[in-house]
C-alpha cells in the first residue's frame, strides 16, 4: 500500500521531464508574475507608508514629541533635562523647540508661518533639515540675524504653495521678523526642501539670537523632540522616561501626527483592497490556467481509473503537479522581487512628493502570501481532477 | 453462479443485462437482455455492425460501466452493484483492458507505461522486471525506453497488451484492437493475443468489426441491435 504512494512522484518527474516545456514555463511564469504582483503592490504601499512615517519623524519632530507639563506654557531647564534624556541609552539626540509668535514679511508679502528657535547642532541630532538644504547653508550657534526657509515659504516656480509664499525669496535677501511689534531684519542665509510639507512650511532661527535679546527665555521651550534608536521602541522609551519623573508629557510621533495616521490607514484600507482584488485575479487566472491543463489530461485521468490506479493517488499526482508548478512560480518570482525589483528600487526609489518610496517587504505577509498561491494553485489543480476521478469513467476517457 | 464446461472454469458470467444510453431526447437502447459465459483460456470474439451494442457489452464487462438492468458475476460473485472500490480492485487485478487508442501516456516510455498498473501491487524493482519480460515476450525487447510518440500504431498497441497483463488478470479484453492498425500490424497484434492466450492461459474477449478476424475465436459471439443472434 505505500509502495502505491510512489506513483504520483514517479508519474509527476516524468510528466514534468518530458512534458511540454512550453506549457510548464508558461504556467510558472504565470505563477511567478501573479505572485510578484501580489507582493510588489504591498511592499509598494508599506513603502510609501514608511516614506511618510521617516519623513514625520526625520524631517519633523524624531520619535518622541515631548510638551510642558499641564498649566506650564514652557520646558523650563531644558540644558540639564536635555542632559538626563540624553543619558538614555536608547536616545540618539534630543532638540529643544521654542516657537516664536511672530509674523515674516518680505517685500510687501508677510505671513504667519511658523518660527522655531533652535540650537542648530542639536536639531542636526534629530532632524535632517540641515541634509536638505537646496540653497545656501544651513544655520550655525553663532547666528544671531541669519535665518532659514522652507521652500512653501520662500516659493518659487513649481512649488505646491506658491501663492501663499514669498513667491520666489532667495539667498542673502531680507526678511523682517514682527514679534509683537519687535521687528528685526534677518538674512535669508538657507533655503530647505524636505519634501514634508509641515517642515516646509517653517522657518528656523538660532536660538542664540533669542537667548542674548531676550534673557528670560534662555533655558526654556515649547517642545522637545527626542530621536531614538529605533522606531517601533517609542513607548519604551517614553515609560523609561516617566520612571525618570521628566517633567513634560511625552507623545510618540505618531500619536502627535494624528493626521498622518489616518493617511497610513487610509493606505492600508487601500492597499487591502488592492491585495483582495490581486489575489481574486491572480486566483482566477491561476484556476483557469491549471484547469485547462489538467482538462486536457482528463482522458490521461479516465485511462489510469480504467486500468485500476487509485483515485486517490491520481488526485495526488495532479495536486503533487501543481505543486511544483505553483513552489516554481514563487521561487522565481522571490528571485525576481529580492534580486531585481526590490534593488532596483532601491537605486531608484518611486519619488512622490511627500518622500521617495522603495519597497518594503514584511516576510511574513510574504509568506502568507506564498502560501495562498500554493493554496489556490492546488485548489484549481484538485478541482478539474476532482471532477474526472469522481465522474464515470467513460465520460473522462471520451472526454464529454 | 459458477459452471465449469469440460475443463474450462467459468470465469465470467453475463445475465440478461440491459443499457439503454439517452442522448438528449433519443433513447438508444445499446443491450437488451443480453446472457453470455466466458471461460478460462477461451479467446472469446465479439463481432457486429457499429451499433450493435459490442463496445457497450465490453465496457459492462470491464467493469467501466453499470448495467441498467441484470446481473454480472466473476467467479459466482455479483460484480455490477458492488461499491467503485472493489470494482477498481477487480480493473487491477481480475481484468486487463486493451482501448482502441491504446490509451497509453505520452510522456512514459514503454517499459514506464507498463510498470504503473505493476506499482500498484509490486515494488517498483519487480513492476520494472515483469514490465521488462513481457514487453520482450510481445516482441518489443529493443524498444523498451522509447517514448508511446516514437513507436508505431502496432507497437503501441502491443505495450497495451503488455500492460494489460502485467498484473496477471484471468481476462484480457480488447475493444477494437486492430481498427487504427494498417493490416499488417494488425496481424501481427492478433498473433500477440493468440500466443499470449495460448501461452498464458489469458482469457481474452476482443471485440472487432472485422470478419476476418474472428478465425481467431475459440469462441464467437455475433451482436446484433442489442442482442445475441
Amino acid at each position: 500500500m505505500i509502495g502505491e504512494w510512489k506513483i504520483p512522484f514517479f508519474l509527476v518527474v516524468r510528466y514534468l521531464r518530458r512534458g511540454s516545456k512550453w506549457t510548464f514555463s508558461f504556467i510558472v511564469l504565470l505563477m511567478s508574475i501573479a505572485f510578484v504582483n501580489l507582493i510588489f503592490v504591498t511592499a509598494l504601499f508599506n513603502g510609501i507608508i514608511e516614506a511618510v512615517n521617516n519623513q514625520v519623524i526625520d524631517t519633523h519632530m524624531g520619535h518622541i514629541y515631548m510638551l510642558p507639563p499641564e498649566g506650564s506654557e514652557y520646558l523650563d531647564g531644558i540644558g540639564a533635562v536635555s542632559d538626563r534624556i540624553q543619558s538614555l541609552e536608547k536616545v540618539r539626540g534630543v532638540s529643544p523647540h521654542l516657537y516664536v509668535p511672530g509674523r515674516i514679511m518680505y517685500k510687501n508679502i508677510s505671513g504667519n508661518w511658523q518660527i522655531v528657535a533652535i540650537d542648530p547642532d542639536k536639531e542636526k541630532t534629530v532632524t535632517n533639515v540641515s541634509k536638505n538644504m537646496i540653497e545656501g547653508a544651513y544655520l550655525e550657534k553663532g547666528d544671531t540675524d541669519q535665518i532659514i526657509l522652507g521652500r512653501q515659504i520662500a516659493g518659487g516656480k513649481n512649488v505646491e504653495m506658491n501663492a501663499l509664499s514669498f513667491r520666489g525669496a532667495r539667498t542673502g535677501e531680507s526678511v523682517v521678523l514682527d514679534v509683537g511689534g519687535f521687528r528685526k531684519t534677518f538674512t535669508i542665509k538657507g533655503i530647505f526642501h524636505t519634501r514634508f510639507l509641515d517642515t516646509d512650511k517653517r522657518a528656523f532661527i538660532s536660538r542664540t539670537f533669542l537667548d542674548e535679546t531676550i534673557p528670560g527665555m534662555s533655558g526654556v521651550a515649547s517642545s522637545m523632540i527626542i530621536r531614538i534608536d529605533k522606531t517601533g521602541d517609542e513607548k519604551k522609551v517614553i515609560r523609561l522616561l516617566e520612571k525618570m519623573k521628566i517633567p513634560g508629557k511625552l507623545f510618540s510621533w505618531n500619536e502627535v501626527a494624528g493626521y498622518l495616521d489616518s493617511v497610513t490607514k487610509s493606505f492600508t484600507h487601500i492597499n487591502t483592497l488592492l491585495t483582495m482584488v490581486g489575489m481574486l485575479i491572480a486566483a482566477i487566472t491561476i484556476f483557469i490556467v491549471i484547469y485547462v491543463d489538467l482538462s486536457s489530461r482528463r482522458q490521461q485521468i479516465g485511462v489510469l481509473r480504467a486500468i485500476g490506479i487509485r483515485p486517490s493517488l491520481i488526485r495526488f499526482t495532479y495536486v503533487l503537479q501543481t505543486l511544483v508548478y505553483s513552489m516554481a512560480g514563487i521561487l522565481i518570482g522571490l528571485l525576481v522581487l529580492l534580486h531585481g525589483i526590490a534593488p532596483w528600487m532601491e537605486k531608484h526609489p518611486f519619488e512622490m512628493p511627500i518622500g521617495d518610496a522603495a519597497l518594503v517587504i514584511d516576510y511574513h505577509d510574504l509568506l502568507f502570501r506564498a502560501v495562498l498561491i500554493i493554496i489556490v494553485a492546488v485548489l484549481s489543480g484538485l478541482t478539474p481532477v476532482f471532477i474526472a476521478t469522481k465522474g464515470k469513467i467513460l465520460d473522462a476517457i471520451f472526454n464529454r | 453462479m459458477t459452471a465449469v464446461t469440460g475443463n474450462m472454469k467459468e470465469l465470467i458470467v453475463i445475465d440478461a443485462i440491459t443499457k439503454t444510453y439517452h442522448l438528449g431526447e433519443v433513447r438508444v437502447e445499446a443491450l437488451k437482455g443480453v446472457s453470455l459465459g466466458i471461460h478460462e483460456e477461451e479467446f472469446t470474439i465479439i463481432v457486429g455492425r457499429n451499433g450493435s451494442g459490442k463496445s457497450t457489452l465490453l465496457y459492462q464487462l470491464g467493469l467501466l460501466d453499470r448495467p441498467d438492468s441484470g446481473s454480472i458475476f466473476f467467479e459466482g460473485r455479483e460484480v455490477s452493484r458492488i461499491s467503485d472500490r472493489h470494482r477498481r480492485h477487480l480493473r487491477l487485478t481480475y481484468l486487463g483492458y486493451i482501448f482502441q487508442d491504446y490509451a497509453l501516456i505520452s510522456e512514459l516510455t514503454a517499459l514506464e507505461n507498463v510498470m504503473v498498473p505493476a506499482m500498484m501491487l509490486k515494488n517498483r524493482t519487480d513492476a520494472r522486471e515483469k514490465a521488462r519480460s513481457l514487453l520482450e515476450r510481445v516482441g518489443l525487447g529493443a524498444r523498451l525506453n522509447h517514448l508511446t510518440r516514437q513507436l508505431s500504431g502496432g507497437e503501441q498497441q502491443k505495450v497495451a497488451i503488455a500492460r494489460a497483463m502485467v498484473n496477471d488478470p484471468r481476462v484480457i479484453i480488447a475493444d477494437e484492437p486492430t481498427s487504427n492498425l494498417d493490416s499488417i500490424a494488425a496481424k501481427d497484434v492478433l498473433k500477440t493475443f493468440e500466443m499470449i492466450n495460448n501461452e498464458h492461459g489469458h482469457a481474452i474477449v476482443m471485440v472487432t468489426h472485422e470478419q476476418e478476424e474472428t478465425m481467431y475465436a475459440k469462441k464467437l459471439i455475433r451482436l446484433s441491435d442489442g442482442r445475441m443472434q
